[in-house]
């Protein structure tokens, strides 16, 4: 079925609405605000080519649509990233946007602390940081994130219990002079 | 020496939901029990509280709060190319 004529603004008007939620996943998720907009734009086209193809109703079910599609689009993008990771990993980790030395040295230590906490992220495999991504840093419930992985919710639970101690080993191992309780 | 964390593996998925403060259920009295005699556990238990919290942190962080204007404009091109479809 083809979208009505008023379709595009309508669909246009529901992502204005869900665009800062859909950025602070995407946000939370990837970590780096260009990857974030990528990601968002990615599955807003996408929502919309569904809605062409008569395969999304517009309507207050679109949101959570989106908001699956950019965790796809995460996932995927963690995939590429990890087949792609090499030396040149190095400078993908600086972290961008900021002058340190302009930066309070609260804001400091937050960056450093957000920064430490990316590089553990990509340390671990791809399903362990994908649930801890979803669960743990988009607060999303074991349902939700059972659909957008298509597993079992009782999966997704010991996964993420792994995955948990997947990453604090992972954040350890980089900062060895850490305790435990970091 | 290198800090490894690795519960007793009956233990992981009690101890990640005392780490998230579900306070109900006999498990947890079984856990807190295993975790007085268990440095393993505890030190497991310690480091997942903290990994929450590097994690609360992280939802806190500042958020950018809409899309960069060329990626609007992007959109809406994509979109509006709908408004006059092929026959």
């Amino acid at each position: 079925m083809k979208p009505s004529p008023a379709a595009p603004d309508q669909f246009l008007q529901l992502v204005r609405q869900a665009e800062p939620r859909l950025l602070r996943m995407a946000q939370r998720m990837a970590g780096q605000r260009e990857i974030a907009q990528d990601l968002v734009q990615e599955a807003v086209l996408k929502g919309w080519e569904m809605v062409k193809a008569g395969r999304l109703e517009i309507g207050p079910g679109t949101e959570s649509w989106l908001r699956q599609a950019t965790a796809h689009a995460f996932l995927n993008w963690r995939r590429r990233e990890s087949k792609r990771k090499t030396d040149e990993l190095a400078e993908h980790h600086e972290p961008a946007d900021h002058d340190p030395m302009q930066q309070p040295q609260q804001r400091l230590e937050h960056l450093d602390r957000m920064e430490w906490l990316r590089q553990g992220m990509n340390e671990i495999s791809e399903d362990h940081c994908a649930i801890i991504a979803l669960v743990d840093l988009e607060e999303m419930s074991y349902q939700e994130a059972a659909a957008v992985l298509n597993l079992p919710t009782g999966t997704v639970r010991s996964r993420l219990s792994r995955a948990r101690v997947a990453l604090a080993n992972a954040l350890l191992r980089l900062r060895p002079e850490m305790d435990v309780k970091f | 020496m290198e800090k490894v964390i690795k519960p007793c593996s009956n233990m992981s998925a009690a101890l990640n939901r005392m780490a998230r403060g579900e306070k109900h259920g006999l498990w947890l009295a079984y856990a807190r029990q295993h975790l007085k005699g268990c440095p393993r556990c505890q030190q497991a238990f310690d480091a997942i509280v903290s990994l929450l919290n590097l994690v609360q942190e992280a939802r806190t962080a500042p958020e950018p709060e809409t899309l960069d204007g060329h990626r609007w404009e992007a959109i809406e091109q994509t979109i509006r190319r709908a408004e006059t479809p092929p026959e």
